[in-house]
């Protein structure tokens, strides 16, 4: 998926899941995960926000943009 | 239902919605004095269409505008007449407000620390003005990409109380006035009752998850967050007995965007400004590049016009060429270094875009080598729609209740701009009404019932309907009848099948997340009855709006706003007068 946590670099303090305005991030125990990926706008909050930069958001194919080369 | 807890509160300002417009509202109605309470659906730091940002923002800009010689009053009659609000739907009282308020409350945003200042400016002020479609350049860039943290920060400094992850469900009444609100924890099983003396529709005013792609198209537009963009506080609204305005607009076509996406850019030019063009396949530019006007021009105002006109001209004639089968493509083979930078600045700061920019860099995209295909689009949005309040102020027709911020209707389309000075103006005049209203002592039980019962029933479906389902036949259903020209006939059987389809709806949800979708989705279905109700109200043609067999626009129409409320269950249409000729004239549709 395109919602990428580094589950090394995560310190579970919860930001990421604090703040999503789509309520996808979900904290347990253990680092935070993507619980309903497919609900993500790929705003990009959770990027900007977590402290320890464990987050990778890219566009999923369906709402990438496109382009050609020439 | 009955481990659901309840919390209450009593305020003397009830705010619907953390976003700009409501932090803005929240602000300075606690300068004031006024206890407040924000009710937020997701989390008031990241929320709303400015969640991660805007990169610019609209207003007038003192040390700029005074140099070229635009007023205010320049600004206003620009604003007023701004064509994208067809058959003069802009309301000038509105508008005046936005103006001259602007040039004081947009550039205090740089007290809470965002840089408005550029060092590449050439401008008075340091800043960078960005044309987009106003004849009186109205935007300019700062970078906002924790405008919300900062707004909510300042909100909370002052005392406001923030509730997040609560979905507002029910507006309470007490006779005809309004005192509060009943909201569902979209985390915790809280229901949340807020009693208020005065109460403020600070929800979104875009609506685009009636239209489709609610993920799969919508990602270079990048105010419209899922979240934010069901129209819930119209439907709050619109139940409450309030009339909200020119929702038949939603159902216009559009004109062309990038594949995938479901908007232009703003090309030629737009916030890619200069450097965006367009060219077909053998490289002829079909749309010119916009370059920078030098200020000592003293004709500065006179070819500022001339390039927007221009502009307008090149949109047209690029849906002209796509309507012909002509291949075109959005190109920046020209942009210089110092463009490509403004470019890459300016995505990192405005909302998605930054997760846009993150794949276009991943994948080592050379912007000006690539070329990005445009096509026809099929995007529809609600220009002039909003909650009808009366002349002069944000006090809407139903006692106690205010909208604001984009919720307001027939803005002259300054997104973050009016969101946040608008926000700023109800913020007072709630404060100031509040002094005059003893605490309601209303009875919520009737709400908090009425919800649970709602919740009962689609918690306790068997074998129910998932709320993408219930979304994906609502937009398909739409996009099959709207977005192009259409009867009256086309109206009626759209009407009934809209009717049908809501009768087989049998939304389920296993938790609270879904749940919560399941609700957004109910709303949606209100809004496109509403939306139905308005475009069949609507008996005639009017700029964009156009239907088959009205083909004229009567003279009688211009300045007359179509609103539609629900009154004992059945939608209402009235005609509410943009001009302030007359007062409101009930059933004069239905």
């Amino acid at each position: 998926m395109a919602i990428f946590i580094d589950q090394e670099k995560c310190n579970s303090c919860g930001k990421c899941v604090e703040i999503c305005p789509e309520d996808v991030l979900w904290l347990e125990d253990g680092p935070a995960w993507a619980r309903y990926p497919k609900e993500c706008w790929h705003c990009g909050s959770c990027v900007y926000d977590c402290p320890t930069g464990a987050i990778e958001v890219d566009l999923e194919l369906d709402v990438s943009i496109r382009y050609v080369e020439f | 239902m009955s481990d659901f807890r309840v919390e209450e509160y009593s305020t003397d300002v009830l705010i619907l919605g953390g976003g700009v417009a409501g932090l803005a509202a929240a602000i300075r109605a606690r300068e004031r004095g006024a206890k407040v309470v924000v009710l937020e659906k997701s989390h008031a730091e990241r929320s709303g269409n400015a969640g991660s940002g805007i990169d610019h923002i609209q207003g007038y800009v003192p040390e700029f505008h005074r140099q070229i010689g635009y007023s205010e009053e320049d600004m206003i009659e620009d604003q007023y007449g701004w064509g994208g609000n067809p058959g003069r739907l802009n309301r000038r009282d509105l508008i005046e407000i936005f103006v001259r308020h602007s040039g004081h409350d947009v550039i205090e945003l740089e007290r809470y620390g965002l840089k408005f200042r550029f060092a590449d400016s050439k401008l008075p002020g340091g800043f960078r003005v960005v044309p987009q479609w106003h004849y009186v350049p109205t935007s300019y860039n700062f970078e906002g990409r924790d405008l919300k943290r900062a707004l909510n920060d300042r909100a909370l400094e002052l005392g406001a109380v923030i509730l997040n992850r609560r979905h507002v469900r029910e507006l309470i009444k007490d006779g005809p006035a309004v005192t509060g609100a009943v909201a569902l924890g979209t985390r915790d099983r809280v229901v949340t009752v807020v009693r208020a003396k005065t109460t403020v529709v600070a929800t979104s005013g875009i609506t685009s998850r009636i239209t489709a792609g609610v993920t799969g198209s919508d990602t270079f537009e990048r105010f419209a967050a899922p979240s934010a963009s069901v129209g819930s506080g119209k439907v709050l609204a619109a139940k409450a007995g309030a009339a909200v305005v020119n929702l038949e607009f939603s159902a216009l076509g559009s004109s062309y965007g990038l594949v995938n996406y479901s908007f232009s850019a703003g090309l030629p030019g737009g916030t890619w400004w200069p450097a965006g063009r367009v060219v077909d396949e053998n490289g002829v530019v079909v749309a010119e590049r916009r370059y920078d006007l030098p200020l000592d021009d003293p004709d500065y105002r006179a070819n500022y016009r001339r390039d927007i006109e221009k502009s307008g001209a090149q949109r047209k004639k690029i849906v002209e060429l796509l309507q012909q089968g002509q291949v075109l493509y959005f190109d920046l083979a020209e942009a210089t270094t110092e463009e490509l930078d403004y470019i890459w600045w300016s995505l990192g700061h405005e909302g998605k875009s930054g997760v846009t920019k993150h794949y276009l860099a991943k994948r080592q995209v050379d912007l000006r080598k690539v070329k990005f295909p445009l096509r026809l689009g099929a995007r529809r949005d609600v220009i002039a729609s909003g909650v009808w309040v009366k002349r002069g102020t944000t006090e809407t027709e139903v006692d106690n209740l205010y909208a604001t911020g984009n919720e307001l209707p027939a803005l002259g389309y300054s997104g973050g701009g009016t969101a946040l000075v608008l926000g700023y103006a109800t913020g007072v005049e709630v404060a100031e009404r509040a002094q005059t209203i003893p605490a309601p002592t209303s009875d919520a039980a009737p709400w908090v019932e009425a919800l649970l019962g709602q919740v009962e029933r689609i918690t306790a479906t068997r074998a129910g309907q998932t709320w993408q389902s219930g979304e994906h036949a609502l937009t398909t259903l739409l996009d099959s009848y709207l977005g192009k020209p259409y009867s009256e006939k086309n109206l009626t059987q759209l009407a009934a099948l809209l009717a049908r389809l809501r009768a087989d709806l049998t939304l389920g949800a296993g938790n609270l997340h879904e749940l919560n979708r399941a609700l957004e989705v109910l709303d949606l279905y209100d809004l496109a009855e509403l939306v139905v109700a308005a475009a069949r109200a609507r008996k005639s043609s009017l700029g964009l709006f156009q239907r088959l067999d009205e083909k004229e626009s009567a003279p009688e129409q211009e300045g007359v706003s179509v609103g539609v409320y629900w009154q004992d269950g059945r939608v209402k249409a009235i005609r509410l007068d943009n001009l302030f000729r007359e007062e409101r004239g009930d059933g004069y549709f239905h």
